[in-house]
């Protein structure tokens, strides 16, 4: 049993879940491909993202 | 799964050699203090890890200095490890090499990693440590570094729209500022008023009822001052000033040329050709309407003039409907004309102020190219007219350069001659205006930074709106992500609680202690807390009640459950005289509790108690636990290192 990976998946897909329950579809969808590759980019880039994602909500 | 058959240590710490024989099974090592059976759990732990803990994070100790036998060179000593599915031998040497087979690749790295080795020293390290760092050897086991990353990700941009959005407010705080701190705007028709009360204050003569007036009133009251004087080139000075200031139409003649060069330029060769056209049968038409000619003005021959005539005309009128183009010439010809009309007339205006002052102003020149060009563009000579228009630049060009040259020393000497006035009235006229002008501008000035503030505003209002919205979805998702993953590690500390309680109570039954809990400190990001209850006081620091041995125990029942829960299907399991300080009705519940549910595993357990070591002896008979050696210590020698006698089972 690798207790590590099962741990950060399960939040990762607890996460996106729960950004999409909340209607935050777009952002889950452009979250997935960092989380899944487990490679978060820096909080520059993931600012640039929701710049972009809150600029086409409104 | 893999096991461990032999473990060969050669030279390193209090032994010079020595073979273990765990056939794949467990070990219970008994023997006094300072007989080396620490030094087998360092040998394990090297194997492994390559450091020796007790020989790490000390100033002044290592493993490359102190790891080595003393009389042993450092390059000779090794330990080797030889196991069974896969089978295979690892050797590490205190020089760094490290020789693993392929198919023991992924044991050593778990081996590497896993936390399986609990010594005395280690029994409380988790119970007295910080919560932070009692959660950093949780999230090391848990993979909570990631987690950890991933959330300072989610923060940090959270935090940075956070700053933005503070910064976007402060800035809007200070433009609000600024526009309430700027002088409310009384408009200009009650500057005006204002100007003409202090007007009316100071001589009732003067009036301005538009503030186009402020030049007139200015050079009437330099005139009126020349006249008081009775000095008539001074006077015919100050009319010539009020003249010039007023100027002669420059503004409105440059204009209207602009529009003649505009609409008659070369771009529109064809509708040109259709102009000369329409003016040469225009000119033909006016001929014929005022001459009874019968003959041709052209051939000369005989003609029909009345049918000629008729025939014109109609040519004309079409001509003309089609030609938008001759309709906007027409129209800026006119404009023209008549700027040249007033220019014309301005300037014959000036000629007897310009004889009486005395001055010579370049006007001929103007005046002749003015009547050049009225004369083309009525004759309707549109390349000829741009080309005198060119002369009449020139000219305009000189006299503004006289004019602005002329105009600022007789100002000059009008203001001299008005503050020379007694009663200063004139002097305090002309600062009524002065101020009035000045008052006006800075009225203005205001205006424009009213509105560059107003736009500053808006674009700050926008920026906020932004921000919020970015700030909105960045907490949000900062928010859920932190919920999730605590209540992820949580569901792992729960898991752990449970084997924990278990096993204190198993150790400890009916001693009076509560529910013993791990849980995240929600008020604090990477933070553990440690609680157990005593005798009805629930939710305590273990610390607060229970003695040294309750400790000890409490310190390897945590280990234990982290074995349990992080360690899965991974064999080994160390355990250095752990047990010390633990009476002996409880060491029999640790040594039934290690065989119980540990006993499906490796098992290396040294003891200097030898009560506890013949406990554990007879409980492996009673469990029925048959692959256990059990070694005596019988003696050291520092050449020899550890004895050891095999205690066989007496059945």
């Amino acid at each position: 049993m690798n207790v590590e990976s099962s741990v950060v998946s399960r939040v990762y897909d607890t996460f996106l879940a729960a950004l999409e329950e909340e209607g935050q579809v777009d952002l889950a969808e452009a979250l997935r491909p960092y989380l899944e590759r487990h490679a978060m980019p820096r909080s520059a880039e993931i600012a640039d993202l929701i710049v972009a994602l809150s600029a086409v909500q409104a | 799964m893999t096991a461990l058959e032999r473990l060969d240590i050669h030279g390193i710490r209090g032994i010079a050699d020595l073979s273990l024989a765990f056939d794949g099974g467990s070990i219970v090592l008994g023997g006094g203090n300072g007989t080396g059976k620490t030094a087998c759990v360092d040998a394990i732990e090297f194997l492994y890890t390559g450091s020796i803990t007790p020989l790490t994070g000390t100033q002044g100790l290592s493993v490359r200095h102190h790891g080595a036998h003393v009389r042993i060179p450092a390059g000779e000593a090794h330990v080797a490890a030889h196991f069974s599915g896969p089978s295979g031998s690892v050797t590490r040497r205190l020089s760094g090499q490290l020789d693993v087979p392929v198919d023991l690749e992924g044991h050593m790295a778990r081996g590497a990693q896993l936390a399986f080795i609990l010594r005395r020293s280690q029994l409380q390290q988790f119970i007295h440590a910080k919560p932070a760092d009692r959660y950093r050897s949780m999230a090391d086991l848990i993979g909570a570094e990631e987690l950890d990353r991933t959330e300072t990700v989610l923060k940090g941009a959270r935090d940075a729209f956070e700053a933005k959005l503070s910064q976007a407010q402060t800035a809007l705080a200070r433009i609000d500022v600024r526009i309430a701190e700027l002088p409310e705007s009384a408009g200009d028709d009650a500057l005006l008023r204002l100007a003409n009360e202090r007007l009316e204050a100071v001589n009732g003569s003067y009036r301005l009822n538009a503030w186009d007036d402020v030049r007139e009133v200015r050079a009437a009251v330099l005139r009126d001052v020349a006249a008081a004087r009775q000095d008539p080139a001074l006077e015919a000075r100050a009319r010539l000033a009020a003249e010039l200031q007023r100027g002669i139409g420059e503004e409105r003649l440059r204009s209207s040329a602009g529009s003649f060069r505009e609409v008659t330029g070369p771009a529109r060769p064809q509708q040109e050709h259709l102009v000369d056209l329409l003016n040469l049968l225009r000119r033909g038409r006016d001929y014929l309407r005022e001459s009874a000619e019968q003959r041709c003005p052209l051939c000369e021959r005989e003609m029909r003039g009345r049918v000629l005539f008729e025939r014109l005309v109609e040519r004309v009128a079409e001509l003309e409907e089609v030609s938008l183009h001759d309709q906007r010439v027409q129209r800026a010809s006119q404009e023209l004309i008549e700027a040249l009309q007033e220019t014309t007339q301005r300037l014959r205006a000036l000629e007897p102020l310009l004889g009486a002052s005395g001055l010579h102003a370049p006007a001929a020149p103007l005046r002749d190219a003015l009547t050049m060009v009225s004369e083309s563009v009525r004759d309707r000579a549109l390349t000829e007219s741009r080309e005198l228009l060119d002369r009449v630049r020139q000219a305009l060009d000189r006299w503004e350069g006289w004019a602005r040259q002329t105009l600022a020393p007789i100002e000059s000497e009008m203001d001299s001659a008005a503050s020379g006035e007694e009663d200063d009235t004139a002097g305090a006229i002309l600062g009524v205006l002065e101020g009035a002008v000045a008052e006006r501008a800075a009225q203005e000035r205001g205006r424009q930074e009213l509105v560059r503030l107003q736009d500053e505003r808006e674009r700050t209002v926008a920026e906020i709106g932004a921000a919020e919205r970015a700030f909105g979805l960045a907490e949000r998702a900062y928010r859920i992500f932190n919920r999730t993953k605590n209540a992820e590690i949580q569901r792992v500390y729960d898991d752990l609680r449970t084997d924990l309680a278990r096993m204190y109570d198993v150790l400890h039954p009916g001693e009076g202690h509560g529910v013993v809990a791990i849980a995240m400190d929600t008020r604090k990001r990477g933070s553990s807390d440690l609680r157990m209850g005593f005798y009805g006081r629930d939710d305590e620091d273990p610390r607060a009640f229970a003695s040294e041995g309750h400790l000890d125990s409490l310190g390897l029942c945590i280990f234990l459950a982290f074995a349990r829960r992080f360690n899965g299907d991974w064999p080994l399991l160390v355990l250095d005289d752990v047990v010390a300080t633990v009476d002996a009705a409880h060491k029999v519940r640790v040594a039934r509790l290690l065989l119980e549910e540990f006993g499906d595993r490796q098992l290396f357990i040294t003891t200097h108690d030898s009560r506890w070591f013949r406990e554990l002896q007879r409980l492996q008979e009673e469990t029925g636990h048959t692959n256990v050696r059990n070694l005596a210590i019988e003696s050291w020698t520092l050449e020899t290192g550890p004895r050891i006698r095999e205690l066989v089972s007496t059945g």
